[in-house]
């Protein structure tokens, strides 16, 4: 440590060691993330579910897939605010673990019809709608993970953010399949499986442009 | 874990602790005690101490703003180092993309060598370059001087002035090939 410009640098950092709010814990911001998603679920089923909600979840398939994506969007969430401590970053194997809940829930899907009888416009009409709900669902969620995950400092941000997409869409896509009455696999993957995606895209940008200041400006 | 490093993680994590609620002491206690280990660390990654040196600054820089987010439940090193990997990794990533600039710069500008070129129309495209570009052209292509040199001497990093070089021979080629 004889170098003069690390003693320097060490006395600037020093000078500015102001007291710092610690980080809650994962698991903390985890719970408090879950309360979030728990009022717009609340919200939603005030709002109201789909009619054959009742017979469907007589049907064990479709209760699997609920819970694999429940789960998967939880595990997302719980791998995201990781993302935003240094050392605790998710591993490959956790992600992969999390994303093949998402996939399970996705072979679950090719069990429903492709497409049926309904025209063209009606798919679009029908579908933008329910795009535009998934989206509505996954906004705060998502935002509260990104701002969460700004709080923190992911060393990876833009994977910080993808998991961050991730849990929000996938929860909203979870939600959504209580909501909606098609169950069509053109209209599911095209406008529920979409926004997903889009998603995704959108808060890899984010995570470019956004997560990754915290180690940008002046001390 | 060695009782002698378990006891040296919980000082240095009782320290991080204290530097949270703004303790100086502790912080210049804590950046002495885990520099030379640090440095020590980010030596191994690269050959050349120069950006090993660099690298130690990004960490510490890094480590700085970061500082909220240790847990003082847990031993510091884990947060630490990686860290400094991440530092590292960056590094690498930032000398890649230099290495890749370096070549762009290296490639003949194959307009001045043009034998029907007059040398008018060079000087006409260099004065409509701005001036920035037109001074780190002149540098480096005119006056010979090695892109450290150049950077020095206009008082920005070696990277940027890679970027406004190239920026002059695609502009100065358009230009040319405009003329023509």
């Amino acid at each position: 440590m004889s170098s003069d410009r690390h003693r320097e640098l060490i006395e600037r950092l020093v000078e500015d060691a102001r007291p710092v709010a610690p980080l809650w814990s994962p698991a903390v911001r985890l719970a408090l993330w879950l309360g979030l998603a728990t009022v717009i679920f609340m919200l939603t089923v005030h709002a109201g579910l789909r009619r054959d909600l009742g017979a469907r979840l007589g049907d064990p398939l479709f209760c699997l897939e609920l819970v694999t994506l429940l789960t998967g969007a939880v595990a997302l969430a719980a791998l995201a605010f990781r993302a935003a401590v240094p050392g605790r970053e998710p591993g490959r194997r956790e992600v992969g673990v999390a994303a093949g809940l998402v996939a399970l829930a996705a072979v679950l899907w090719l069990r429903l019809p492709m497409r049926t009888e309904m025209p063209i416009s009606e798919f679009v009409h029908v579908g933008s709608g329910c795009m535009a709900r998934t989206v509505l669902l996954a906004a705060a969620p998502w935002a509260a993970l990104l701002v969460a995950l700004r709080r923190g400092a992911p060393l990876a941000p833009v994977t910080a953010a993808l998991l961050a997409a991730g849990a929000a869409f996938v929860m909203a896509f979870a939600v959504m399949r209580l909501v909606c009455n098609l169950d069509e696999l053109l209209h599911i993957l095209v406008w529920h499986a979409g926004p997903i995606l889009g998603g995704m895209a959108v808060s890899a940008l984010i995570g470019v442009a956004w997560l990754s200041r915290w180690r940008r400006g002046d001390l | 874990m060695s009782a002698v490093s378990d006891e040296r993680s919980a000082r240095r994590g009782a320290w991080m602790q204290r530097v949270q609620n703004g303790d100086r002491d502790a912080y210049r206690a804590l950046l002495d005690d885990i520099g030379p280990v640090l440095l020590a660390f980010l030596r191994r990654k690269v050959a050349d101490p120069h950006d090993a040196d660099d690298m130690f600054q990004d960490t510490l820089i890094a480590l700085h703003r970061a500082r909220h987010t240790y847990d003082s439940s847990r031993p510091l090193e884990p947060w630490l180092f990686a860290i400094a990997r991440n530092v590292a990794a960056d590094h690498h990533r930032r000398r890649l993309a230099r290495l890749s600039w370096e070549v762009l710069v290296e490639v003949p500008c194959d307009v001045p060598a043009d034998a029907s070129l007059d040398e008018r129309d060079l000087d006409e495209a260099l004065r409509r370059l701005p001036p920035a570009q037109r001074e780190a052209f002149a540098m480096l292509k005119l006056e010979g001087l090695s892109v450290e040199a150049g950077a020095a001497r206009a008082g920005i990093t070696p990277g940027a002035l890679r970027v406004r070089a190239h920026r002059a021979y695609t502009r100065i080629k358009a230009l040319l090939q405009g003329d023509r």
